[in-house]
Protein backbone atom coordinates (compact mmCIF):
# COMPACT_ATOMS: atom_id res chain seq x y z
CA UNK A 1 0.00 0.00 0.00
CA UNK A 2 2.97 2.11 0.92
CA UNK A 3 6.13 2.15 -0.57
CA UNK A 4 8.90 4.11 0.03
CA UNK A 5 12.68 3.32 -1.64
CA UNK A 6 15.87 5.64 -0.90
CA UNK A 7 14.05 8.36 0.36
CA UNK A 8 16.12 11.30 0.72
CA UNK A 9 15.25 15.38 1.86
CA UNK A 10 18.11 18.22 2.71
CA UNK A 11 17.16 21.31 3.78
CA UNK A 12 20.02 22.98 2.47
CA UNK A 13 23.08 21.71 4.09
CA UNK A 14 20.81 19.86 6.75
CA UNK A 15 20.37 15.92 5.97
CA UNK A 16 16.99 15.44 7.38
CA UNK A 17 15.87 12.47 6.37
CA UNK A 18 18.98 9.67 3.86
CA UNK A 19 17.89 6.73 2.22
CA UNK A 20 15.28 5.61 3.65
CA UNK A 21 13.21 2.39 2.64
CA UNK A 22 10.39 0.66 3.70
CA UNK A 23 7.14 -0.68 2.65
CA UNK A 24 3.54 -1.11 4.45
CA UNK A 25 0.77 -3.93 3.44
CA UNK A 26 -2.58 -2.65 3.13
CA UNK A 27 -4.32 -3.02 6.46
CA UNK A 28 -1.29 -2.78 8.65
CA UNK A 29 -1.02 -0.19 11.24
CA UNK A 30 2.55 0.94 11.51
CA UNK A 31 3.81 2.83 14.51
CA UNK A 32 6.93 5.33 12.52
CA UNK A 33 8.79 5.73 15.94
CA UNK A 34 11.92 7.91 16.81
CA UNK A 35 12.88 10.99 19.06
CA UNK A 36 12.27 14.34 18.41
CA UNK A 37 13.94 15.55 14.95
CA UNK A 38 14.50 12.15 13.66
CA UNK A 39 13.15 12.66 10.57
CA UNK A 40 9.17 11.86 11.55
CA UNK A 41 7.60 14.78 10.05
CA UNK A 42 9.84 15.20 7.07
CA UNK A 43 8.95 11.55 5.72
CA UNK A 44 5.04 12.00 6.59
CA UNK A 45 5.10 15.32 4.90
CA UNK A 46 6.79 13.67 1.92
CA UNK A 47 4.39 10.69 1.57
CA UNK A 48 1.57 13.47 1.65
CA UNK A 49 2.55 15.53 -1.03
CA UNK A 50 3.36 18.31 0.75
CA UNK A 51 7.12 18.94 -0.14
CA UNK A 52 8.78 16.59 -2.41
CA UNK A 53 11.96 14.29 -1.37
CA UNK A 54 15.22 15.47 -2.62
CA UNK A 55 15.94 12.01 -3.46
CA UNK A 56 14.15 8.42 -4.24
CA UNK A 57 10.52 7.85 -4.32
CA UNK A 58 7.13 6.94 -2.88
CA UNK A 59 4.49 5.58 -3.70
CA UNK A 60 0.83 5.27 -2.33
CA UNK A 61 -1.88 2.70 -3.40
CA UNK A 62 0.06 2.16 -6.77
CA UNK A 63 0.44 5.50 -7.56
CA UNK A 64 3.77 7.66 -7.15
CA UNK A 65 3.47 10.47 -4.97
CA UNK A 66 5.51 13.25 -6.88
CA UNK A 67 4.03 12.25 -10.42
CA UNK A 68 0.45 11.83 -9.77
CA UNK A 69 0.20 13.97 -6.35
CA UNK A 70 -3.80 14.33 -6.70
CA UNK A 71 -4.41 10.60 -7.04
CA UNK A 72 -2.58 10.11 -3.59
CA UNK A 73 -3.81 12.64 -2.34
CA UNK A 74 -7.13 11.87 -2.54
CA UNK A 75 -6.39 7.85 -0.71
CA UNK A 76 -4.97 9.51 1.79
CA UNK A 77 -6.14 11.19 5.27
CA UNK A 78 -3.40 13.09 6.76
CA UNK A 79 -3.63 14.36 10.45
CA UNK A 80 -0.45 17.13 11.09
CA UNK A 81 0.99 17.41 14.49
CA UNK A 82 -1.14 20.60 14.86
CA UNK A 83 -4.33 19.50 13.92
CA UNK A 84 -5.42 22.30 11.28
CA UNK A 85 -8.72 23.99 12.56
CA UNK A 86 -9.96 27.53 11.65
CA UNK A 87 -11.02 28.81 14.75
CA UNK A 88 -13.90 31.00 13.74
CA UNK A 89 -15.77 28.20 12.35
CA UNK A 90 -18.13 25.83 13.83
CA UNK A 91 -16.99 22.29 13.64
CA UNK A 92 -19.62 20.89 11.36
CA UNK A 93 -19.65 23.62 8.59
CA UNK A 94 -15.23 23.16 9.05
CA UNK A 95 -16.08 19.20 7.97
CA UNK A 96 -18.35 20.17 4.93
CA UNK A 97 -15.56 22.57 3.79
CA UNK A 98 -13.33 19.40 3.91
CA UNK A 99 -15.39 17.09 1.72
CA UNK A 100 -16.05 19.97 -0.62
CA UNK A 101 -12.50 20.19 -0.52
CA UNK A 102 -11.87 16.63 -0.81
CA UNK A 103 -13.93 16.64 -3.99
CA UNK A 104 -17.16 14.92 -2.60
CA UNK A 105 -19.98 15.34 -4.77
CA UNK A 106 -22.51 17.46 -3.13
CA UNK A 107 -25.02 14.86 -2.26
CA UNK A 108 -22.52 12.77 -0.04
CA UNK A 109 -21.73 15.74 1.84
CA UNK A 110 -23.94 15.74 4.64
CA UNK A 111 -23.67 11.77 5.05
CA UNK A 112 -19.86 11.93 5.23
CA UNK A 113 -20.41 14.66 7.63
CA UNK A 114 -22.60 12.81 9.41
CA UNK A 115 -20.27 9.49 9.70
CA UNK A 116 -17.04 11.03 10.44
CA UNK A 117 -18.80 12.89 13.58
CA UNK A 118 -20.58 10.13 14.63
CA UNK A 119 -17.12 7.69 14.80
CA UNK A 120 -15.30 10.61 16.19
CA UNK A 121 -17.30 10.85 18.87
CA UNK A 122 -17.89 14.39 17.87
CA UNK A 123 -22.33 14.60 17.37
CA UNK A 124 -21.99 17.16 21.01
CA UNK A 125 -19.67 19.67 19.46
CA UNK A 126 -20.52 19.90 16.12
CA UNK A 127 -22.42 23.19 16.54
CA UNK A 128 -19.58 24.65 18.92
CA UNK A 129 -16.39 26.81 16.87
CA UNK A 130 -13.42 24.78 16.52
CA UNK A 131 -11.51 27.89 18.29
CA UNK A 132 -13.52 26.69 22.01
CA UNK A 133 -12.44 23.54 21.99
CA UNK A 134 -10.39 21.21 24.18
CA UNK A 135 -7.12 19.67 22.72
CA UNK A 136 -8.47 16.36 22.59
CA UNK A 137 -11.85 17.82 20.77
CA UNK A 138 -9.68 19.41 18.52
CA UNK A 139 -7.49 16.16 18.32
CA UNK A 140 -10.63 14.74 17.39
CA UNK A 141 -11.88 17.10 14.71
CA UNK A 142 -8.01 17.26 13.21
CA UNK A 143 -9.10 12.79 12.67
CA UNK A 144 -12.48 14.09 11.52
CA UNK A 145 -11.24 16.19 8.45
CA UNK A 146 -8.48 13.23 7.86
CA UNK A 147 -11.40 10.32 7.97
CA UNK A 148 -13.70 12.60 5.75
CA UNK A 149 -13.39 11.03 1.93
CA UNK A 150 -13.29 7.55 3.38
CA UNK A 151 -9.20 7.16 2.85
CA UNK A 152 -7.25 4.16 2.19
CA UNK A 153 -4.27 5.13 4.06
CA UNK A 154 -4.26 6.68 6.98
CA UNK A 155 -1.41 9.29 7.80
CA UNK A 156 -1.46 10.81 11.39
CA UNK A 157 1.65 12.52 12.49
CA UNK A 158 2.08 12.10 17.06
CA UNK A 159 -1.70 11.95 17.42
CA UNK A 160 -1.26 11.68 21.20
CA UNK A 161 1.25 14.53 21.77
CA UNK A 162 -0.01 17.48 24.38
CA UNK A 163 -3.11 15.20 25.36
CA UNK A 164 -3.55 14.90 28.95
CA UNK A 165 -3.71 10.94 29.76
CA UNK A 166 -7.37 10.12 29.77
CA UNK A 167 -7.62 11.98 26.29
CA UNK A 168 -4.69 10.29 25.45
CA UNK A 169 -6.70 6.75 26.28
CA UNK A 170 -9.58 8.03 23.96
CA UNK A 171 -7.61 9.11 21.25
CA UNK A 172 -5.66 5.59 21.20
CA UNK A 173 -9.19 3.74 21.49
CA UNK A 174 -10.27 5.62 18.23
CA UNK A 175 -7.18 4.83 16.31
CA UNK A 176 -7.52 1.45 16.82
CA UNK A 177 -11.28 1.44 15.90
CA UNK A 178 -10.45 3.58 12.70
CA UNK A 179 -7.94 1.12 11.49
CA UNK A 180 -11.39 -0.98 10.88
CA UNK A 181 -12.73 0.74 7.46
CA UNK A 182 -15.79 2.06 6.20
CA UNK A 183 -18.54 -0.77 4.99
CA UNK A 184 -15.76 -3.79 6.30
CA UNK A 185 -12.83 -2.36 4.31
CA UNK A 186 -9.31 -2.39 5.88
CA UNK A 187 -7.38 0.73 6.09
CA UNK A 188 -3.65 1.27 6.22
CA UNK A 189 -3.02 3.65 8.99
CA UNK A 190 0.80 5.10 9.49
CA UNK A 191 1.35 7.21 13.04
CA UNK A 192 4.17 8.77 14.10
CA UNK A 193 4.79 9.14 17.40
CA UNK A 194 7.65 8.68 20.55
CA UNK A 195 5.20 7.32 22.86
CA UNK A 196 5.70 3.80 22.75
CA UNK A 197 2.24 3.19 24.70
CA UNK A 198 0.47 4.09 21.41
CA UNK A 199 2.84 1.74 19.31
CA UNK A 200 1.89 -1.06 21.76
CA UNK A 201 -2.32 -0.20 22.43
CA UNK A 202 -2.11 0.48 18.52
CA UNK A 203 0.45 -1.19 15.98
CA UNK A 204 1.44 -4.45 14.81
CA UNK A 205 4.81 -3.49 13.32
CA UNK A 206 6.84 -0.79 13.96
CA UNK A 207 9.21 1.39 11.49
CA UNK A 208 12.30 3.30 13.54
CA UNK A 209 14.58 5.85 12.04
CA UNK A 210 17.33 7.93 14.28
CA UNK A 211 18.71 10.73 12.98
CA UNK A 212 16.70 10.52 9.55
CA UNK A 213 18.13 6.82 8.77
CA UNK A 214 15.78 3.68 8.95
CA UNK A 215 17.17 1.43 11.78
CA UNK A 216 14.49 -1.06 12.38
CA UNK A 217 11.43 -2.52 11.13
CA UNK A 218 10.34 -5.50 12.62
CA UNK A 219 6.93 -6.84 14.06
CA UNK A 220 5.29 -5.62 17.27
CA UNK A 221 6.14 -9.24 18.20
CA UNK A 222 9.99 -9.00 16.91
CA UNK A 223 10.52 -5.53 18.61
CA UNK A 224 9.91 -6.55 21.97
CA UNK A 225 10.51 -10.58 22.03
CA UNK A 226 13.84 -10.13 24.89
CA UNK A 227 13.15 -6.81 26.02
CA UNK A 228 10.41 -4.28 26.41
CA UNK A 229 9.94 -2.08 23.50
CA UNK A 230 10.96 0.82 25.51
CA UNK A 231 14.38 -0.83 25.83
CA UNK A 232 14.51 -1.75 22.46
CA UNK A 233 13.81 1.74 21.32
CA UNK A 234 16.65 3.25 23.18
CA UNK A 235 19.24 0.52 22.10
CA UNK A 236 18.02 1.89 18.53
CA UNK A 237 18.32 5.04 19.16
CA UNK A 238 20.91 6.27 21.40
CA UNK A 239 23.77 7.75 19.46
CA UNK A 240 26.34 5.67 19.66
CA UNK A 241 29.30 7.72 19.63
CA UNK A 242 29.49 9.68 22.47
CA UNK A 243 30.68 7.07 24.85
CA UNK A 244 28.69 5.90 27.96
CA UNK A 245 25.33 6.74 25.74
CA UNK A 246 24.84 2.86 25.17
CA UNK A 247 25.48 2.01 28.51
CA UNK A 248 22.79 4.66 29.65
CA UNK A 249 20.86 3.35 27.07
CA UNK A 250 20.78 -0.16 28.49
CA UNK B 1 -12.37 24.99 -10.18
CA UNK B 2 -15.15 23.90 -8.56
CA UNK B 3 -12.41 23.48 -5.61
CA UNK B 4 -11.04 26.74 -5.56
CA UNK B 5 -14.72 28.35 -5.27
CA UNK B 6 -14.79 25.95 -2.24
CA UNK B 7 -11.55 27.96 -1.01
CA UNK B 8 -12.73 31.27 -2.12
CA UNK B 9 -16.04 31.40 -0.84
CA UNK B 10 -14.27 29.49 3.00
CA UNK B 11 -12.47 32.76 3.03
CA UNK B 12 -15.36 34.98 2.24
CA UNK B 13 -17.36 33.71 4.58
CA UNK B 14 -14.39 33.11 7.43
CA UNK B 15 -13.63 36.69 7.17
CA UNK B 16 -17.46 38.05 8.17
CA UNK B 17 -16.93 35.78 11.29
CA UNK B 18 -13.83 38.05 12.43
CA UNK B 19 -14.57 41.51 14.05
CA UNK B 20 -11.70 43.22 12.52
CA UNK B 21 -13.16 43.06 8.97
CA UNK B 22 -16.02 44.54 10.39
CA UNK B 23 -13.38 47.27 11.52
CA UNK B 24 -12.15 47.56 8.65
CA UNK B 25 -15.29 48.07 6.42
CA UNK B 26 -16.69 50.05 8.53
CA UNK B 27 -13.49 52.48 8.59
CA UNK B 28 -13.49 52.84 4.72
CA UNK B 29 -16.99 53.47 4.17
CA UNK B 30 -16.85 56.17 7.14
CA UNK B 31 -13.90 58.01 5.72
CA UNK B 32 -15.07 57.72 1.88
CA UNK B 33 -18.60 58.88 3.14
CA UNK B 34 -16.84 61.76 4.47
CA UNK B 35 -14.91 62.68 1.85
CA UNK B 36 -17.91 62.02 -0.65
CA UNK B 37 -20.40 64.44 1.96
CA UNK B 38 -17.64 67.19 1.71
CA UNK B 39 -17.27 67.15 -1.77
CA UNK B 40 -20.92 67.09 -2.47
CA UNK B 41 -21.17 70.29 0.41
CA UNK B 42 -18.24 72.33 -1.65
CA UNK B 43 -19.90 71.62 -5.05
CA UNK B 44 -23.38 73.05 -3.74
CA UNK B 45 -21.73 76.10 -2.54
CA UNK B 46 -19.90 76.59 -5.59
CA UNK B 47 -22.70 76.03 -8.27
CA UNK B 48 -25.32 78.15 -6.25
CA UNK B 49 -22.61 81.19 -6.31
CA UNK B 50 -22.08 80.05 -9.98
CA UNK B 51 -25.79 79.98 -11.12
CA UNK B 52 -26.12 83.54 -9.51
CA UNK B 53 -23.58 85.11 -12.01
CA UNK B 54 -24.17 82.77 -15.20
CA UNK B 55 -28.05 82.42 -14.70
CA UNK B 56 -28.14 82.48 -18.69
CA UNK B 57 -27.12 79.13 -19.07
CA UNK B 58 -27.50 77.31 -15.68
CA UNK B 59 -27.89 73.58 -16.92
CA UNK B 60 -24.84 73.28 -18.75
CA UNK B 61 -22.49 74.58 -16.17
CA UNK B 62 -24.35 71.92 -13.13
CA UNK B 63 -24.20 69.11 -15.88
CA UNK B 64 -20.31 69.55 -16.53
CA UNK B 65 -19.09 70.24 -13.04
CA UNK B 66 -20.54 67.42 -10.81
CA UNK B 67 -18.81 65.24 -13.22
CA UNK B 68 -15.23 67.14 -12.25
CA UNK B 69 -15.92 68.43 -9.19
CA UNK B 70 -17.86 65.24 -7.44
CA UNK B 71 -17.61 61.88 -9.50
CA UNK B 72 -14.33 62.17 -10.45
CA UNK B 73 -12.13 63.38 -7.67
CA UNK B 74 -14.42 60.37 -5.46
CA UNK B 75 -13.33 57.70 -7.31
CA UNK B 76 -10.03 58.84 -6.86
CA UNK B 77 -10.11 58.87 -3.35
CA UNK B 78 -11.68 55.70 -3.18
CA UNK B 79 -8.75 53.86 -5.05
CA UNK B 80 -6.08 55.44 -2.21
CA UNK B 81 -8.22 54.69 0.20
CA UNK B 82 -8.48 51.16 -1.27
CA UNK B 83 -4.20 51.45 -0.61
CA UNK B 84 -5.12 51.38 2.46
CA UNK B 85 -7.86 49.08 3.02
CA UNK B 86 -7.14 46.13 0.29
CA UNK B 87 -3.65 44.91 2.21
CA UNK B 88 -5.67 44.72 5.72
CA UNK B 89 -8.34 42.82 3.78
CA UNK B 90 -5.79 40.49 2.00
CA UNK B 91 -3.58 39.83 5.23
CA UNK B 92 -4.76 36.90 6.14
CA UNK B 93 -5.11 34.89 3.34
CA UNK B 94 -1.98 32.84 3.42
CA UNK B 95 -0.40 34.32 6.66
CA UNK B 96 -2.43 33.21 8.95
CA UNK B 97 -2.64 29.56 7.09
CA UNK B 98 0.90 29.30 7.38
CA UNK B 99 0.95 30.68 11.16
CA UNK B 100 -1.85 28.23 12.32
CA UNK B 101 -0.87 24.77 10.06
CA UNK B 102 -4.22 24.95 7.93
CA UNK B 103 -1.98 25.37 4.85
CA UNK B 104 -0.48 21.94 5.44
CA UNK B 105 -4.04 20.43 5.38
CA UNK B 106 -4.74 22.86 2.19
CA UNK B 107 -1.33 21.76 0.45
CA UNK B 108 -2.02 17.79 1.00
CA UNK B 109 -5.55 18.21 -0.30
CA UNK B 110 -6.29 17.23 -3.46
CA UNK B 111 -6.54 20.49 -5.49
CA UNK B 112 -3.32 21.85 -7.54
CA UNK B 113 -1.43 24.71 -6.08
CA UNK B 114 -2.96 26.91 -8.71
CA UNK B 115 -6.56 25.77 -7.79
CA UNK B 116 -5.09 26.99 -4.57
CA UNK B 117 -3.46 30.25 -5.09
CA UNK B 118 -6.83 31.18 -7.54
CA UNK B 119 -9.35 30.17 -4.89
CA UNK B 120 -7.30 32.34 -2.35
CA UNK B 121 -7.00 35.15 -4.33
CA UNK B 122 -10.75 35.35 -5.38
CA UNK B 123 -11.83 34.89 -1.67
CA UNK B 124 -9.79 37.86 -0.65
CA UNK B 125 -11.41 39.99 -4.15
CA UNK B 126 -14.97 38.56 -2.97
CA UNK B 127 -14.38 40.90 0.27
CA UNK B 128 -12.53 43.97 -1.34
CA UNK B 129 -15.70 43.91 -3.94
CA UNK B 130 -17.86 43.92 -0.97
CA UNK B 131 -16.36 47.54 0.59
CA UNK B 132 -17.00 48.78 -2.87
CA UNK B 133 -20.37 48.00 -2.96
CA UNK B 134 -20.48 49.94 0.09
CA UNK B 135 -19.82 52.86 -1.78
CA UNK B 136 -22.76 52.66 -4.18
CA UNK B 137 -25.07 54.93 -2.04
CA UNK B 138 -23.08 57.97 -3.36
CA UNK B 139 -24.19 57.56 -7.43
CA UNK B 140 -27.49 56.98 -5.77
CA UNK B 141 -27.39 60.10 -3.98
CA UNK B 142 -25.71 62.15 -7.03
CA UNK B 143 -28.84 60.69 -8.93
CA UNK B 144 -31.22 62.50 -6.78
CA UNK B 145 -29.73 65.42 -5.94
CA UNK B 146 -27.84 66.04 -9.26
CA UNK B 147 -27.96 64.97 -12.76
CA UNK B 148 -24.28 63.15 -13.10
CA UNK B 149 -22.93 61.18 -16.57
CA UNK B 150 -24.12 58.09 -15.98
CA UNK B 151 -21.40 56.79 -18.81
CA UNK B 152 -18.91 58.71 -16.89
CA UNK B 153 -20.10 56.95 -13.24
CA UNK B 154 -19.98 53.81 -14.50
CA UNK B 155 -16.38 53.35 -16.29
CA UNK B 156 -15.33 54.85 -13.33
CA UNK B 157 -16.69 52.19 -11.34
CA UNK B 158 -15.58 50.17 -14.02
CA UNK B 159 -12.19 51.14 -13.62
CA UNK B 160 -12.07 50.90 -9.43
CA UNK B 161 -13.26 47.54 -9.96
CA UNK B 162 -10.17 46.77 -12.46
CA UNK B 163 -7.97 48.33 -9.94
CA UNK B 164 -9.03 46.37 -6.97
CA UNK B 165 -8.44 43.38 -9.18
CA UNK B 166 -4.42 44.54 -9.17
CA UNK B 167 -4.37 45.61 -5.94
CA UNK B 168 -5.64 42.12 -4.51
CA UNK B 169 -3.86 40.22 -6.07
CA UNK B 170 -0.63 42.46 -4.65
CA UNK B 171 -2.36 41.64 -1.15
CA UNK B 172 -2.47 38.34 -1.45
CA UNK B 173 1.34 37.80 -2.63
CA UNK B 174 2.10 39.96 0.40
CA UNK B 175 0.17 37.67 2.47
CA UNK B 176 2.05 34.70 0.69
CA UNK B 177 5.65 35.75 1.84
CA UNK B 178 5.36 35.66 5.45
CA UNK B 179 3.02 34.12 8.15
CA UNK B 180 2.65 36.71 10.17
CA UNK B 181 -0.87 38.51 9.08
CA UNK B 182 0.48 42.06 10.47
CA UNK B 183 3.64 41.63 8.42
CA UNK B 184 1.49 41.12 5.59
CA UNK B 185 -0.54 44.09 5.52
CA UNK B 186 2.52 46.30 5.85
CA UNK B 187 4.28 44.31 2.64
CA UNK B 188 1.18 44.77 0.72
CA UNK B 189 0.94 48.52 1.65
CA UNK B 190 4.32 48.94 0.91
CA UNK B 191 3.70 47.49 -2.39
CA UNK B 192 0.61 49.15 -3.39
CA UNK B 193 1.76 52.85 -2.48
CA UNK B 194 5.58 52.13 -3.93
CA UNK B 195 2.42 51.15 -7.08
CA UNK B 196 0.79 53.84 -6.80
CA UNK B 197 4.36 56.26 -6.63
CA UNK B 198 5.06 54.63 -9.96
CA UNK B 199 2.54 56.89 -11.24
CA UNK B 200 3.84 60.34 -9.48
CA UNK B 201 7.02 59.34 -10.34
CA UNK B 202 6.29 58.91 -14.19
CA UNK B 203 4.53 62.16 -14.73
CA UNK B 204 6.70 64.10 -12.28
CA UNK B 205 9.98 64.04 -14.76
CA UNK B 206 10.59 63.67 -18.54
CA UNK B 207 13.27 61.29 -19.97
CA UNK B 208 13.66 57.13 -20.90
CA UNK B 209 12.39 55.86 -17.34
CA UNK B 210 9.47 58.08 -17.28
CA UNK B 211 7.41 55.79 -19.82
CA UNK B 212 8.35 52.81 -18.10
CA UNK B 213 7.31 53.94 -14.54
CA UNK B 214 3.90 55.24 -16.02
CA UNK B 215 3.91 51.56 -17.38
CA UNK B 216 4.40 49.78 -13.99
CA UNK B 217 1.54 52.02 -12.10
CA UNK B 218 -1.68 50.70 -11.09
CA UNK B 219 -3.05 53.72 -10.76
CA UNK B 220 -2.44 55.49 -13.89
CA UNK B 221 -3.96 52.97 -15.45
CA UNK B 222 -7.21 53.26 -13.55
CA UNK B 223 -6.78 57.15 -14.85
CA UNK B 224 -8.85 57.19 -18.20
CA UNK B 225 -11.44 54.92 -16.81
CA UNK B 226 -12.37 57.69 -14.62
CA UNK B 227 -12.86 60.55 -17.13
CA UNK B 228 -15.71 58.41 -18.72
CA UNK B 229 -13.32 56.19 -21.26
CA UNK B 230 -13.29 52.66 -21.34
CA UNK B 231 -9.76 51.96 -22.04
CA UNK B 232 -9.44 47.73 -23.82
CA UNK B 233 -5.63 48.36 -23.29
CA UNK B 234 -5.92 49.54 -19.72
CA UNK B 235 -8.00 46.33 -19.13
CA UNK B 236 -5.96 44.02 -20.75
CA UNK B 237 -2.89 45.54 -18.97
CA UNK B 238 -4.70 45.09 -15.19
CA UNK B 239 -5.77 42.28 -16.10
CA UNK B 240 -2.96 40.55 -17.38
CA UNK B 241 -0.84 42.33 -14.44
CA UNK B 242 -3.36 40.35 -12.17
CA UNK B 243 -3.24 37.38 -13.67
CA UNK B 244 1.12 37.62 -13.01
CA UNK B 245 1.04 38.49 -9.74
CA UNK B 246 -1.08 35.21 -9.22
CA UNK B 247 0.85 32.94 -10.51
CA UNK B 248 4.13 35.12 -8.75
CA UNK B 249 2.17 33.87 -5.75
CA UNK B 250 2.01 30.31 -6.56
CA UNK B 251 6.00 30.43 -7.41
CA UNK B 252 6.77 31.99 -3.57
CA UNK B 253 3.97 29.69 -1.89
CA UNK B 254 5.95 26.63 -3.81
CA UNK B 255 9.29 27.57 -2.80
CA UNK B 256 8.70 28.44 0.58
CA UNK B 257 7.03 24.87 1.18
CA UNK B 258 9.88 23.15 -0.86
CA UNK B 259 13.07 24.71 1.18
Amino acid sequence: MISVQGLCKSFGATQAVTDLSFSIEPGEVVGFLGRNGAGKTTTMRMLTGFFPPTAGRAEVAGFDVFEQPEEVKARIGYLPETPPLYPEMVVASYLRFCARLRGLPRGEVEAAVDRVLERCGLEEVAGRLAGNLSRGYRQRVGLAQALIHAPEVLVLDEPTTALDPGQIREIRALISDLAHGEEGRSRTVILSTHRLEDVESTCNRVVVIARGRLVADESLEEATKNKSLEERFLELTTDPDPPGAREEGR
Amino acid sequence: MSRAWTVAWRDFRSAFLQPATYYFLAAFLLVASFLFVQRLVAFSDWSSAVQQRAEANPDLLSRVSIDSFVVQPLLGWLLLLLIVVVPLLTMRTFAEEQRTGTLEMLLTAPLSPVQLVVGKFLGAWLLVLSAITLTLWFPVVLWIVADPDPGSLLTGYIGVVLGSLAFTAIGVFASALTDSPLLAAFLGFVGLVVSALFGILGTSFEGPGAELFQRLSVLLHVVPFNSGVLDAGATAWLVLGTVGVIFATQRVLESRRWR
